[in-house]
């Protein structure tokens, strides 16, 4: 007899035990797809913070590298000058608009006892390029002979 | 109580289906966002590169043959880069002055002409 009802309360605390189980176990499955839901949302949020930061780069590239160019073309224009003309300078206050009506500028000094010229390119965006080469002249009649003879990208 | 149990569970199986299903429609879409967006950008990276190998390779040219092809100078129609770079197309144009020439490059992906980049220089007779 006792051990019958020993037996009874061994199955009731069982079935306690499997309903605190199911009790903690309740929601389980939704957690789990929540916390995957999260997981994804942070990858996806990550991806596209890392395109835009990307985008933003290759944009900013492109802008420095036609910036380069433009002010080697303001360096090579004071080559041009310099191979007509060996005493030719420029105080840097004339700006040229290169290409034709693209909104970036241009603009050349070159002073009086320098053999540096520094072409400074202005973007549209108003970014900058500076570009300080030194340059030297020869010959004894124009054209002249002219050389590059340091390039020095000040960023 | 059992049954009730297994109740709960079910409409905590439909909701989470539900929430799958939902979450599988959003990366659905922005998948091909992501990719077009990522293509543009190699696109955008890869031109950048080439305008500047061919921008150099016509000033190497140009300091040792200033005038380069008799009646085009160094213009070049629309071209195709050789293998691997096939699926981008370039133009070349030079304004043929005799001292100090005007070069311009554009290059952009044969698939998306839109994405062009212009690269334009000045370049001075030496000697």
């Amino acid at each position: 007899m006792y051990g019958l009802c020993g037996a009874k309360a061994g199955k009731g605390q069982a079935k306690l035990k499997i309903r605190k189980d199911m009790k903690k176990e309740k929601g389980f499955i939704l957690i789990a797809v929540i916390f995957l839901l999260l997981f994804i949302s942070i990858l996806c949020a990550a991806m596209f913070y890392h395109l835009t930061k990307d985008a933003e780069l290759i944009k900013d590239a492109r802008e420095r590298t036609r910036a380069l160019y433009i002010a080697e073309a303001g360096v090579e224009e004071a080559i041009y000058n310099l191979r007509v003309d060996n005493t030719w300078t420029s105080n840097g206050s004339v700006s040229v608009e290169f290409p034709e009506e693209s909104g970036n500028f241009y603009a050349v000094t070159y002073p009086v006892d320098s053999s540096s010229v520094q072409s400074v390119a202005t973007m549209g965006d108003g970014s900058e390029r500076t570009i300080i080469a030194e340059i030297l002249v020869s010959g004894s009649a124009s054209p002249y002979d002219v050389e590059l003879n340091t390039w020095e990208d000040s960023q | 109580m059992m049954r009730k149990k297994h109740g709960m569970t079910l409409i905590e199986l439909i909701a989470a289906a539900s929430i799958v299903v939902m979450g599988a429609i959003i990366v659905i879409k922005v998948e091909p966002i992501l990719y077009t967006a990522k293509e543009k950008i190699d696109q955008s990276s890869t031109c950048v590169f080439l305008a500047l190998e061919k921008m150099e390779d016509i000033r190497g040219a140009m300091l040792s043959d200033f005038e380069g092809d008799p009646g085009t100078g160094y213009a070049e129609p629309e071209t195709a880069f050789l293998e691997p770079n096939d699926a981008y197309r370039y133009t070349v144009t030079d304004d043929m002055d005799e001292n100090l020439k005007t070069i311009s490059v554009n290059v952009w992906p044969s698939d998306n002409t839109d994405n062009i980049f212009p690269l334009s220089t000045k370049i001075a007779k030496r000697t």
